[in-house]
């Protein structure tokens, strides 16, 4: 016999074990509805499976009222073995659309396998409204995975730093595959630190009868005014669900028999509201220093030497140490002095720099003193709120006494040739101390090199505001003075025309308006701020003498303008003028007064 | 959508580099002063030093140059108040540390050839006036002919216009001409192991572009050269072996002239 037929022959033998046990299992018909709560909306499954078989059953399924079944069930077999023991299954899916809210339950009913009867169990579904049904879910999810922010007092003051924790409760049954983000603060009456990755991880946490993991993020969240005041936090999980519709959120996920396969969805975990009261601080017994530190601290003043030299600089420390809103506290205030210039303070903590609720605050004052001497710090007082103590407190800063020797001073060097020292005799006269160090840097400058006036944008655009000015008064003149010439010659020639026409026409009395006129004319070039042309003879003869011309000259003027004078207001007879003469006397006048 | 988050982007951070860059080099000076108060003055040199590599103010200048005269490194401290002065010319510390410092260093005078002329504005204050005056005549002359004013008058403005500009123009190319000294001038510097003995110490003016080439001449630390001008192109210079730069200086008074390194000198108006 071959090794072949062996195993031939024990694979029959097998196979008649596994259908003789098999045909000895014992019939067992289960039903239930998938999922067991859904809304009027959507649909479930009623689900009957008979265990034992592989046989089609046979029966009459009865009508729900309130329930629409299909008649035309899915049926599923199976066959697999569990722990060594063959097992046989048929499932039938019966599609349930509910029609309205309601508790209902499909009575037990019949089923024939193989020529035997069977009966199905009741099973129940709950339909309820579809909000009704979110918040179910909401209770699940909220029981699946929940935050935790507990206080460890009832009531809080304003400005005070709560130090406390913030625990996300996973249950081990939600296939979390990661937390998407930290947890984010809602509301905008505290300030809270930024909470990055958890700072501890707890597995197998019992609560409400589930095993849970928890992640923990230290939280210091200050109050920032007073009131009963509400704060929350949300995080993200990324969460692995079904791909069916109703799976997770509109139904219990994890009891889903496919939970863990299927796409990712993002499930926010969102910490119910909580109220907390904020009072105010007490203004009784405040002190006036009192510059908002909450907690209960404990603060010192050193400096790094006691012996300096005056300009040299000096670190003062002046530490703050404790529990509390160290965040908060400002450095105290010191100023420079005739003794001493400080610079700004210099912070530095250590402790938790995230968080800065328990650790030493210092701040560090540069101090560079001005004249020697024995000199005294001025001591730096702290006072504080002790929230647990309800009362404010100070601590009285120690007095420091610095000895400062005197530096090195500029005295003027004796005999010293002013003409070849080229440092300005009010320095030379100085005594001031040397080698200060200044304790802040002033203003910062990219280059040594002084930077141009040429290279600023402005330098050139204010310049065009000149530029125009001038080449408008430039035209203007120009047009101006050009028009002034040329009305000049027009009235000159007209009256120089009137003068022979009146002398062709031997009228004495136009022949000297003329003549005085254009005296007027020559005479007005050499003043131009009197209006000559409104002057009398007697106003134009003055003037003439005023401007220093030849006395002949004044005088022969003077002739011209009493005879014409005479002619025209005393009425003088103008028989005997010779016109001839008159007009080569008034040319030779208005010659020499141009 | 995406170029615009892209130019934000890059807007943000080209916004952000100037307060980045501030608070470092503020924050270095700090630290400076604290170094300083706490006795590290080596650290304190070395972190002002790291902040001229960004930038200078009179201060940090000055307190470097307290510094360096702590540490008997004479040249040093004259050549960052000489910085400082540049930067804050009024400065009565600075002018008294400087003088201070020269006097203990043996030197007569390191001051630069001063402008004399109307000492005491700045170059830019001379050519603002340069300008104003400029414009104010042409202006009062252009208005002057347009009031059709005589013609007297108005060669009598011209002539006090034209008096006051080259007046103005003298100023402005004095500046400038003691500016092109100062840009070419350089303190002489030991070298910083040499700092102990400063006031004995001297920096040898060579006949050659050469370690090896023997001096014509020494300067003190701390003493004012200028590097002479190349006849083509920028300053007298020796590229020697090892990358060495060489410079050829001379003193104020042409007396002393000779190659040194360029390490042997302090550039005054380079950070």
């Amino acid at each position: 016999m071959s090794i072949k037929t062996i195993l031939h022959l024990l694979l029959i033998f097998s196979l008649g074990v596994i259908a003789q046990k098999t045909l000895a299992q014992s019939i067992r018909v289960e039903a239930n509805f998938t999922p067991s709560s859904v809304s009027n909306t959507s649909r479930t499954v009623y689900k009957v499976v008979i265990h034992g078989t592989q046989q089609n059953p046979q029966g009459s399924l009865p009508q729900v009222p309130g329930l629409r079944i299909s008649n035309n069930p899915q049926s599923l077999r199976s066959a697999n073995f569990i722990n060594g023991v063959p097992s046989v299954r048929v499932e039938l899916n019966f599609q349930v659309q509910p029609q309205r809210t309601g508790n209902f339950t499909v009575p037990a009913w019949k089923v024939m396998i193989e020529g035997k009867s069977y009966q199905v169990p009741p099973a129940t579904l709950q339909v309820l409204d579809p909000s009704q049904q979110e918040k179910q879910a909401h209770q699940d999810l909220r029981q699946a995975a929940f935050l935790e922010l507990p206080f460890s007092r009832s009531y809080f003051f304003e400005g005070e730093t709560i130090m406390t924790s913030l625990t996300l409760f996973i249950w081990d049954r939600l296939p979390v595959n990661r937390i998407e983000n930290a947890p984010t603060k809602i509301g905008e009456s505290f300030s809270s630190n930024n909470l990055g990755k958890w700072t501890a991880e707890k597995r197998n946490v019992s609560r409400n009868g589930k095993i849970y993991s928890t992640f923990t993020w230290p939280v210091a969240l200050t109050a920032a005014m007073a009131g009963t005041k509400e704060i929350s936090f949300t995080v993200n999980l990324r969460v692995r669900v079904n791909s069916r519709k109703n799976s997770p959120f509109s139904s219990p996920f994890f009891n889903d028999p496919f939970f863990g396969f299927g796409r990712e969805e993002s499930l926010t975990v969102e910490l119910p509201r909580k109220s907390i009261e904020i009072k105010p601080l007490p203004s009784a017994n405040r002190s006036s220093d009192y510059s908002g530190a909450i907690g209960n601290f404990r603060a010192q003043s050193s400096v790094d030497a006691n012996q300096i030299e005056v300009g040299d600089p000096v670190r003062l420390n002046f530490s703050i140490e404790g529990k509390g809103n160290f965040a908060a506290i400002p450095a105290p205030i010191l100023e420079s002095n005739e003794e001493f210039k400080i610079g700004p303070p210099a912070f530095l903590f250590e402790g938790n720099e995230e968080i800065k609720s328990e650790g030493r605050q210092n701040f560090e004052f540069i101090l560079t003193p001005q004249k020697a001497g024995n000199l005294k710090i001025t001591p730096l007082n702290f006072s504080y709120f002790d929230p647990i103590q309800e009362k404010y407190s100070t601590i009285i800063g120690n007095e420091i006494n610095l000895f400062v020797k005197p530096g090195e001073k500029w005295i003027e060097p004796p005999n010293q040739n002013k003409s070849q020292n080229s440092m300005p005799s009010n320095i030379a006269m100085s005594t001031n101390d040397l080698f200060q160090t200044a304790s802040d840097p002033g203003i910062w400058h990219s280059s040594l090199q002084p930077k141009s006036i040429e290279s600023n944008y402005w330098f050139w655009t204010f310049q065009i505001l000149p530029l125009s000015g001038t080449l408008a008064f430039g035209l203007l003149g120009w047009k101006r003075r050009n028009k002034f010439n040329e009305d000049f010659r027009i009235k000159k020639a007209n009256l120089s025309r009137k003068l022979n026409e009146n002398a062709d026409h031997r009228d004495p009395t136009g022949f000297f308006r003329a003549f005085k006129d254009l005296t007027r004319m020559q005479i007005s070039k050499k003043d131009k701020s009197r209006n000559t042309f409104a002057f009398s003879s007697d106003e134009l003869i003055t003037f003439i003498k005023e401007q220093k011309f030849d006395k002949n000259l004044i005088i022969e003027i003077e002739e011209m303008l009493r005879l014409g004078d005479g002619l025209e207001f005393a009425e003088s007879s103008s028989q005997e003028l010779d016109f001839k003469d008159l007009r080569r006397k008034v040319s030779e006048i208005l010659k020499k007064l141009s | 959508m995406r170029i615009l988050q892209f130019s934000l982007t890059c807007l943000l951070s080209i916004i952000s580099v100037p307060f980045i860059w501030a608070s470092s080099k503020e924050q270095l000076f700090y630290d400076a002063v604290r170094f300083e108060a706490t006795g590290n003055i080596d650290q304190a040199i070395e972190n002002y030093e790291k902040i001229l590599d960004q930038a200078s103010s009179a201060n940090l200048h000055g307190n470097l140059a307290n510094l360096y005269y702590k540490n008997s490194d004479y040249g040093r401290s004259i050549l960052h108040y000489r910085k400082a002065l540049l930067l804050d010319g009024n400065n009565r510390e600075f002018l008294s540390n400087l003088s201070f410092v020269c006097r203990k260093a043996n030197l007569e005078n390191t001051d630069p050839p001063k402008n004399n002329f109307f000492d005491g504005f700045s170059i830019n204050f001379w050519k603002g006036l340069l300008v104003f005056f400029l414009w104010f005549g042409l202006l009062l002359i252009s208005f002057l002919f347009f009031l059709r004013t005589t013609n007297r008058s108005i060669i009598f403005a011209c002539l006090a216009w034209a008096g006051a500009i080259t007046l103005l123009t003298f100023v402005v190319f004095d500046f400038t001409r003691h500016e092109n000294l100062t840009e070419s001038q350089v303190i002489a510097l030991l070298d910083r192991k040499q700092g102990d003995d400063n006031a004995s110490a001297t920096i040898p003016l060579r006949r050659f572009a050469a370690s090896s080439s023997t001096a014509n001449a020494s300067v003190r630390a701390g003493e004012s050269l200028f590097v002479d001008q190349s006849q083509l192109e920028g300053y007298q210079s020796h590229q020697g072996p090892n990358s060495q730069n060489w410079l050829l200086v001379r003193t104020a008074d042409n007396l002393k002239k000779g190659w040194v390194r360029q390490d042997e000198v302090g550039w005054i108006l380079k950070n």
